[in-house]
């Protein structure tokens, strides 16, 4: 009944009115939890949360009570709206994956129901593939959907030779660019080697997909020759990454995930990826298996038993919401319930990770997108 | 690999300190490690055994072998008392070990997480010669060879760092034991080139000795397949071909006897027939001596395999090395036919009159001469690679197990604490 009444009070927001959700138990991620806390928003924006916010004059009140609150999830590996066949090989770092967008599609009103409500979306391709697109499934146009339009550089490290050098000589180039600009500050670098001179200088951020975690080491190798840049990477595509948990953690990476228990070589004895890496210092964050109603209901879900298998509660909330935020650089838009954030909002009829909570609300930025039963 | 993981951390003294975030780990001044293996006898293979001896690492050499040894402080001390020491083993040759399946350099395509490294590891196996996809496939195989040289690499599970000691580590000569006339005649006509070009690289360096250099000379340089060819002229790669047969043997003689080079003949089922001829030539045979083959019907050229050929090559003062029938590792097919089990194709060779310490040498030393790298690996000596192992029984008998193993100066096998095998107990 609760949940009704907010729906109907929610309805009539106008962007700029203000509206207190009060009685909430609030997971701000970044700010720990709030037992019982009160959440503000204002122009699509949390304009307060916590336990002591007063309601401003002239605001709105919702009652939430029984309810939890949970900032918008952040799937940072998906190719939601996309439909090409990933191709192999080349170096492409100009393709956009916000140029194969389709925004008729019916995914993104679908998916508003998953709880994710920002994903980096892949670009088709192999080795330098392009760059990523961060889209909010709320909006009626493509520019409405989008959030960042190149948000991130999407890199697939091929085994062997040719994958390697491939890398190496394009970080070569924007090596050579970024040098040559400094020297002369009108020589830029041109529209291809820009991306990569971005990503050098952490100014793009990267996602390295490999296949195993040789292929860490490998990249590693390559990036020995360019230890004067301080990128901004994060890993992907390797389901046994923790057999690396030592260069891994000595590095303080990133690493996506998908949420699963694996097998230790040779044994039944369940081995918890995220918890190794997480362990070491590694910051973990978990993406569904794919895109679609399954995979995104499945995670939550799957998450909750990397709980229970050893991952600490707080690992598993910060890598659906803040670890993937800040893997696409998106991190002071997303990712947590924090003043001056986006109005990304979930509301659980309990704690997110029990068996037991519905997800009963979701708000992109302060608009309420989905109403369960 | 989770234990080798573990064990290699606690070696490192020093663990690397968590650096800025994305910077490659700063690396700390170490202090060396050092570890012994204290009380066992030291089969160094090539300067005989050591009763009761210890072996002292420092970081990824041999530092010291003796009894009563020094111990500098802060020695990891295991006691290895009733076992024996042995260098690591070497594969001569082993199918898809430790890569993943990428085209290209091996040193690109090393996979140091591989679970083939483990199961190389609990067999004994510290370094092995791998070729990318495609290589010859033993005497059921055949075919002719990879077109990429081969590398040799060492099992160091968890780290690229040392992994790689030669590359390349072969030349192969394939095109000329199964290629086409024409190929045969454009192999055959490098090799002229290339020993045309070493008469010239002499001739300049004669002259450079004697000041007689033209003005702006410089050192002539090959290219490509040429310098491969070159280098395998200076004695500085070793070729390989796939010689089963009497025929394959004397085509494969031929060439090296024109050419004079290093060669490796692989796959050598009737080597046992013409001992003398491949002992003229200087060349080393792989011998697999589990294989069999029979003498096919009909047949005046073929005589089959002998279990004996091992002991006959080496009357002959033919060296070789050992391999299964197999050469990979792997938890399917038969147990005990391939590199998991490598000393038991030494028991087979004395079974078939050969002596032990040949054997031996046929599964270390001799292998790492036959892979260019007898200077780095393959027996126990001061100033080697701690590439080390240790036994609870003598290495030819099918009982006896490996219980450590030591990469680079790293414990990277312990049986005790492996999920496969430490529940194993053989009768003794």
């Amino acid at each position: 009944m609760t949940a009704l009444a907010l729906w109907f009070a929610l309805l009539a927001v106008q962007d700029d009115e203000l509206v207190a959700l009060t009685n909430l138990r609030i997971l701000t991620v970044t700010r720990g939890e709030i037992e019982q806390g009160t959440i503000v928003i204002q122009g699509g924006k949390f304009l307060a949360a916590g336990a002591d916010v007063k309601t401003p004059p002239g605001c709105r009140i919702v009652d939430g009570k029984g309810l939890v609150a949970f900032p918008g999830m952040v799937h940072p590996h998906s190719r939601l709206g996309i439909f090409e066949v990933s191709s192999t090989g080349g170096s492409t770092p100009l393709h956009l994956a916000y140029d194969e967008l389709n925004p008729s599609l019916d995914v993104f009103s679908q998916s508003l129901r998953s709880g994710f409500t920002t994903f980096g979306v892949l670009p088709t391709g192999g080795g330098i593939a392009g760059q990523g697109v961060i889209l909010k499934p709320a909006g009626g146009s493509r520019d409405e959907l989008v959030l960042e339009k190149a948000g991130f550089l999407r890199i697939v490290l091929q085994p062997g030779s040719a994958g390697k050098e491939a890398i190496r000589q394009a970080l070569e180039a924007a090596r050579k660019a970024i040098e040559a600009e400094k020297k002369t500050p009108a020589a830029k670098p041109d529209e291809k080697t820009l991306p990569l001179a971005r990503f050098l200088r952490g100014e793009l951020p990267g996602i390295v997909e490999t296949a195993g975690p040789s292929e860490l080491l490998h990249f590693w190798q390559v990036m020995e020759g360019f230890t004067e840049f301080k990128p901004r990477v994060s890993y992907a595509g390797s389901p046994d990454a923790y057999k690396a948990a030592s260069e891994l953690g000595a590095r303080k990476a990133r690493v996506i995930l998908r949420p699963l228990l694996s097998l230790a070589p040779f044994t039944r004895e369940r081995i918890n990826p995220g918890a190794e890496l997480a362990k070491v210092g590694v910051e973990v964050a978990f993406a569904p298996f794919g895109d679609g109603p399954e995979a995104y209901q499945g995670c939550l879900f799957r998450v909750s038993e990397l709980v229970k298998f050893g991952l600490s509660r707080e690992t598993a909330l910060r890598a659906l919401t803040i670890v993937p935020a800040e893997m696409m650089g998106v991190e002071k838009r997303v990712g947590s319930i924090e003043a001056g954030k986006d109005a990304d909002l979930l509301l659980f009829s309990g704690d997110p990770l029990s068996p037991q909570s519905r997800l009963r609300d979701v708000y992109i930025n302060g608009k309420q997108v989905f109403h369960g039963e | 690999m989770i234990v080798g993981l573990l064990l290699a951390l606690v070696l490192l003294q020093d663990p690397p300190k968590p650096a800025a975030s994305e910077a490659p780990a700063a690396k700390p001044e170490k202090k060396p490690v050092y570890t012994a293996l204290v009380g066992g006898d030291v089969h160094t293979v090539t300067q005989g055994v050591m009763k009761g001896g210890s072996v002292l690492l420092k970081d990824d050499k041999i530092f010291r072998i003796g009894q009563n040894l020094d111990l500098p402080e802060g020695t990891i001390r295991i006691d290895v008392t009733g076992k024996r020491v042995l260098p690591g083993l070497i594969a001569v040759s082993a199918h898809g070990l430790g890569l993943s399946n990428a085209p290209g350099k091996i040193a690109d395509a090393l996979d140091p997480f591989s679970e083939s490294i483990q199961l190389a590891l609990a067999g004994g196996i510290t370094s092995a010669f791998v070729e990318p996809g495609g290589g010859p496939g033993g005497i059921f195989g055949g075919g002719a060879g990879a077109s990429a040289p081969g590398a040799m690499i060492k099992m160091s599970a968890g780290t690229l760092e040392g992994m790689l000691l030669a590359e390349p580590a072969s030349v192969s000569l394939g095109a000329w034991m199964v290629g086409s006339p024409s190929e045969r005649y454009d192999l055959k006509d490098s090799l002229l080139k290339a020993r045309a070009h070493l008469e010239k690289e002499r001739d300049f360096e004669k002259r450079r000795a004697e000041n007689k250099l033209k003005a702006g000379e410089t050192v002539p340089r090959a290219a490509g397949a040429l310098e491969t060819h070159v280098r395998l002229l200076k004695g500085e790669l070793v070729a390989r071909m796939s010689a089963p047969h009497i025929d394959d043997l004397r085509r494969a003689l031929d060439l090296v006897n024109e050419f004079k080079f290093k060669v490796v003949l692989t796959d050598v089922i009737e080597g046992w027939i013409i001992p003398e001829e491949i002992g003229r030539a200087r060349a080393y045979c792989v011998v697999e001596p589990r294989a069999k083959e029979h003498a096919p019907r009909n047949s005046s050229g073929r005589a089959g395999s002998s279990i004996e050929q091992a002991a006959i090559l080496r009357k002959t003062g033919v060296k070789f090395a050992l391999l299964p029938p197999n050469a990979t590792v792997g938890t399917g097919g038969v147990a005990g036919r391939d590199l998991m089990t490598l000393p038991l194709d030494g028991a087979f060779a004395i079974r078939g009159g050969l002596d032990e310490q040949t054997a031996l040498e046929a599964i270390t030393i001799t292998a790492a001469e036959i892979c260019g790298v007898e200077t780095r690996i393959g027996s126990l000596e001061e100033g080697k690679d701690a590439d080390v192992i240790v036994l609870d029984g003598d290495p030819f008998d099918y009982r006896t197990f490996v219980e450590l193993t030591f990469v680079n100066g790293r414990l990277l096998y312990e049986k005790s604490k492996s999920p496969y095998f430490s529940h194993l107990k053989g009768r003794k």
